[in-house]
């Protein structure tokens, strides 16, 4: 790409925010839009900088990330051992990976009444939700890399007598690795924004609790606040991801 | 391996019999060992679909459901379309414009969910327009895919024989976006659906949202689970529709 | 089939450069060469001495830096659909349409009139025996088949030059031979100019009337070596004495060519149609 070129499509980029930001400004210096509807941006920077700055905050983002945290860990658990377990034999392969497959794509998130049915309003419901999110990407590709594993090197362990333990250890979880991490890859973001939705649609603490709360108290510039601390740490999160596989992918290359 | 499971129809028998054995599992846990109000047992669940779905306020929240869905689909697939057609139409355009389309997907939609809900309101517009925000990027990603993946040796082939600009787009571009459309409409379907679910969810006063809610708070979970199943199976059968249609698009497909 | 002496195409000092992040990459200095009626002509050379952007050139894909080609004796400015037509490898074909569509297709863009297409269309398939395979799409057929049908297309829009840019490249060996005593039959019987790129010195000289030998890039007319043997050749023409001669000589010719654009293995464009 031309020098001229990269020039122009970042001014485009830069250009798409400011006038955003631009539009914004002049809004909510006019008075356009109704501030319960749209709030002005000088609330939302004030009430952000009291967001971040007050200690609660912390709490609410300790309780979003640790749910998230344990949900998400469960799901590694549980999603390895099942896809292993499925991975072993061709006929629960074939029997199972097409199911999971087809439950994945049912919107997982109506079954989060019944968490709240089991475990009342608070973690554990977002939890299981986050969990169940987690669960499916992490077990498919659990299956499918532990069938990726080559036969050849598989048979040639059997030939030196490895023991069952040995050939998981030895020959089928390294083969089986970079398979099994996209699987964490891709169930890191339903994790977590099934967590936050739990939190939005019925909570008590958590970030999403304080956006929901918020709008229902029509204070809307503060939830906007908590809207914009809640993308930063996706970003984040996404900034992470993208570093860790363009290093990952310049290793394996 | 038992052989009773060997031969073409035997992952289908043995998921017949694992699906048999989890019905008995949950049959049998949910009569003598959990607390009724907490789990409603599959035999309560399938005699109580017909007393539920005679309540119409009920068949009516999920006929609404099913027309939010459809609406949203039918904007997110034409709004993708025109939104892709223009990205993917120029180098220029997909250098500038498609890193912010990644940046707009990156973000989770739920958080402005609420903000949805203040913008358009309880009824239906709100949960059209947040299922349609969430069905756009996949049709958005597919279209431009698929124009980037238009190979030049036929558009070149095409103009050495006299194609004009339009006959090229007709006949050589569009036919080689008619299999991505699709991909992107399975996907579009999924999250679609999400959508329309989370925002019903979220509004407890109407709609999907208000008889979960209502049915949460009954001591006989029963109506709940029901609606859950309905639910699901709509979900399952949609997304089969469209894997469907999908491979039936992509016959000519090699990749 | 009259031995026209007058010229169809005509090239004069044609010179080409692409650019690039660098500095420009020439790979046509100088290139003039003429082309008779009815003739069938090769263009010979190592990969790389723009055999194919020279092709492209003459086709009116693209506009040299330098040089002019004249056609009937008019100047070329730009395709002409209803003079000349190509033939590229073998994924130049519509993979979303049948072998049918494929022709109806060319057909329309060619503007050939609705009524007149299924005829043509019918008939150029017929020519190359690939009648049956109508309604197969490309991703069934073999390689051989898919360049019959994207011989087909060339022949069904009727124009009165054929460009062909490797044709032969995808195929193997013993396709590849028949496919040329194929094109042979047809040559004889139809009468139409044909250019063809390869870098394949069989081929050249089983095929062509002429053979235009290419210096490495960039690419100049080194050598123009005639071939005296009417068409349709048969298979003995390649174990003849005469066959072995030329062959010798265009080896010759490109022997050092060939070592020297192997040894400066630079990537260039393959299609560049401004």
């Amino acid at each position: 790409m031309a020098k001229s070129d990269r020039l122009a499509t970042r001014l485009v980029q830069a250009g798409f925010f400011i006038t955003l930001l631009a539009a914004w400004t002049i809004e909510s210096a006019l008075h356009l839009i109704n501030p319960i509807l749209f709030p002005r941006i000088g609330d939302v920077a004030t009430n952000f900088l009291t967001v971040i700055t007050t200690a609660a905050t912390l709490t609410d983002i300790w309780t979003t990330m640790s749910t998230f945290g344990t949900a998400y860990i469960i799901a590694i658990v549980l999603g390895i051992t099942v896809g292993y377990i499925v991975s072993t034999s061709r006929l629960f392969t074939k029997t199972y990976e097409p199911m999971l497959a087809a439950f994945y794509t049912v919107p997982l998130l109506i079954f989060f009444p019944t968490f709240i049915l089991f475990f009342g309003t608070g973690v554990k419901s977002k939890m299981a939700l986050g969990c169940l999110a987690a669960f499916f990407p992490i077990a498919l590709n659990t299956i499918a890399g532990f069938n990726s594993v080559d036969l050849n090197l598989r048979t040639a362990a059997m030939s030196f007598g490895a023991s069952r333990l040995q050939m998981l250890r030895r020959v089928l979880l390294p083969g089986a690795f970079p398979i099994i991490l996209t699987g964490l890859r891709v169930a890191f973001i339903p994790c977590f924004a099934s967590v936050l939705a739990g939190e939005i649609i019925a909570s008590d603490s958590g970030l999403g609790h304080q956006i929901s709360q918020n709008a229902q108290m029509m204070e809307t510039a503060r939830m906007f606040a908590y809207v914009i601390l809640v993308i930063i740490i996706a970003a984040a999160f996404n900034l992470l991801l993208s570093t860790w596989e363009t290093r990952r992918g310049r290793a394996t290359a | 391996m038992s052989a009773a499971f060997r031969g073409k129809y035997g992952p289908l028998r043995l998921r017949i019999l694992s699906i048999a054995v989890l019905l008995a599992v949950w049959e049998i846990a949910a009569r003598w060992f959990i607390d009724p109000a907490f789990a409603s047992p599959p035999s309560a669940v399938v005699a109580g679909f017909g007393h539920l779905f005679a309540d119409p306020k009920v068949a009516g929240a999920v006929g609404s459901f099913f027309m939010e869905l459809a609406v949203a689909f039918a904007i997110a697939v034409i709004a993708g379309l025109v939104v892709g057609l223009a990205v993917g139409a120029t180098p220029f355009n997909y250098r500038s414009v498609f890193p912010i389309v990644l940046l707009l997907y990156a973000i989770p939609q739920v958080t402005v969910l609420p903000m949805f809900i203040l913008f358009f309101g309880l009824g239906a517009a709100s949960k059209i327009a947040f299922g349609a925000s969430h069905g756009i990027f996949p049709i958005i990603l597919n279209v431009v895919a698929g124009m980037k993946s238009v190979r030049p040796i036929h558009v070149i082939s095409a103009r050495t024989m006299g194609a004009s600009k339009m006959q090229i787009l007709r006949r050589v571009v569009l036919p080689q976006l008619v299999p991505s459309l699709f991909v992107g409409m399975r996907l579009a379907m999924a999250v679609t659906l999400l959508g329309v679910v989370l925002a019903e969810l979220y509004v407890s006063t109407t709609g999907i949202g208000y008889f979960t809610q209502l049915f949460s708070e009954k001591f006989d979970p029963t109506d709940l689970f029901c609606l859950i199943t309905v639910l699901a199976a709509i979900a399952i059968g949609l997304n089969e529709l469209t894997r469907r249609l999908e491979l039936h698009f992509s016959r000519w497909r090699s990749d | 089939m009259n031995a026209q002496t007058a010229a169809a195409i005509e090239a004069q000092g044609v010179s080409h450069a692409f650019s690039q992040a660098t500095a420009p990459l020439a790979v046509l200095s100088d290139v003039s060469l003429t082309i008779r009626a009815g003739e069938m002509v090769s263009l010979l050379g190592p990969s790389g001495c723009g055999k194919s952007t020279l092709l492209n050139i003459i086709g009116g894909l693209l506009p040299p830096n330098a040089g002019s080609v004249r056609l009937d004796g008019q100047a070329l400015s730009g395709i002409m659909p209803h003079k000349m037509s190509f033939v590229f490898q073998e994924n130049a074909l519509f993979p979303w349409n049948t072998v049918l569509e494929n022709l109806l297709v060319a057909l329309e863009f060619q503007g050939v009139p609705p009524a007149q297409r299924a005829p043509r269309a019918a008939a150029a398939l017929a020519a190359v025996h690939m009648s049956e395979f109508s309604g197969f799409y490309p991703a069934q057929l073999s390689g051989g088949m898919k360049q019959r049908v994207a011989l087909a297309r060339g022949l069904s829009l009727q124009t009165d030059i054929l460009l062909m840019d490797e044709p032969f490249a995808a195929l193997d060996e013993q396709t590849r031979m028949v496919f040329g005593e194929d094109l042979s039959v047809m040559l004889a019987e139809t009468g139409k100019t044909i250019v063809m790129v390869t870098h394949s010195l069989s081929e050249a000289v089983f095929l062509s009337d002429r053979i235009f030998v290419m210096t490495s890039r960039p690419g100049k007319i080194k050598a123009v070596v005639e071939v005296k043997k009417e068409h349709p050749r048969t298979p003995d023409f390649v174990v003849s004495e005469q066959f072995a001669a030329i062959r010798s000589e265009l080896y010759e010719l490109l022997h050092d060519e060939i070592r020297r654009s192997v040894e400066s293995a630079q990537q260039i464009p393959k299609r560049d149609d401004g």
